[in-house]
């Protein structure tokens, strides 16, 4: 039986949340190193990390597999970074993680509602 | 990509950009200058950037851009050589503008980007206020 705190959904949103802000990083890297000569951004295959983050728990450095380098060739110095491009993804991203810590707290709070016999 | 934090990221480019404004203004500032120290004159400089294993960027080195002086023909001047010709430094204004634009576009990013990740750390925190 599935535990009223440990549910599946709850472990989808905690990995959902922990794929995000993996992500989080890499645009924050990209963004740092636009001026990088020889700097390919670095691109996450979200599914699959979502994937593995939901069956193996896997978050952090252990979602670095599914990192992979974008070859376009950019620029004349090796460079294939665009800010807006990233700065795009940073703001759909990070919009993306608060729409799950909503989701968490509602859940949290609905959680309590439940705890607390329909409240009243 | 390890273990340096969200902010650490946005902060190492932020202050790498600034070395860069630095190092732009001090091309501008030298723009007409015939006589430095080592002699000759002042020779545009540019940073080069280095990406860290462990996530954000560094300034590498700082470097000389090799190009030859620019050389006017203004016989009066007291630096002018034999010739009548006056070596002065390879900066190119428009070049620098463009470029000083492009290290504060960067720097405003990398802003944003900081704002970013201080929201969604913001957000995060509701989870135990729930």
């Amino acid at each position: 039986m599935e535990s009223l705190f440990k549910d599946a959904t709850q472990q989808q949103l905690k990995a959902a949340l922990d794929v995000c802000a993996f992500r989080h990083r890499l645009i924050l890297n990209n963004i740092a190193n636009a001026d990088t000569p020889g700097y390919k951004r670095k691109v996450l295959q979200f599914e699959e990390a979502l994937r593995e983050a939901e069956e193996k728990r896997a978050s952090g450095a252990e979602l670095e597999r599914f990192v992979t380098e974008d070859q376009s060739p950019g620029r004349a110095d090796g460079n294939n970074v665009s800010i807006d491009i990233e700065s795009a993804l940073l703001a759909e991203n990070s919009m993306t993680y608060e729409a799950i810590v909503t989701m968490l707290s509602l859940r949290g709070r609905w959680l309590g509602v439940v705890l607390g016999e329909g409240g009243s | 990509m390890g273990t340096i934090s969200s902010l650490g990221i946005s902060a190492s480019a932020l202050a790498a950009q600034r070395t860069r404004l630095d190092v732009i203004a001090r091309n501008i500032a030298n723009a007409e200058v015939t006589r430095t120290p080592q002699g000759g004159p002042y020779i545009r400089q540019q940073v080069v950037f280095r990406a860290l294993p462990e996530g954000g960027v560094e300034v590498a080195e700082v470097q000389p851009d090799p190009t030859p002086p620019r050389r006017v023909y203004d016989p009066g001047h007291p630096d002018a050589d034999v010739d009548g010709y006056v070596s002065y430094p390879n900066v190119n204004m428009v070049e620098e503008m463009v470029d000083l634009m492009m290290a504060t576009r960067a720097y405003e990013a990398n802003v944003t980007a900081m704002q970013a990740t201080k929201n969604m750390l913001h957000k995060a925190m509701e989870l135990g206020r729930a």
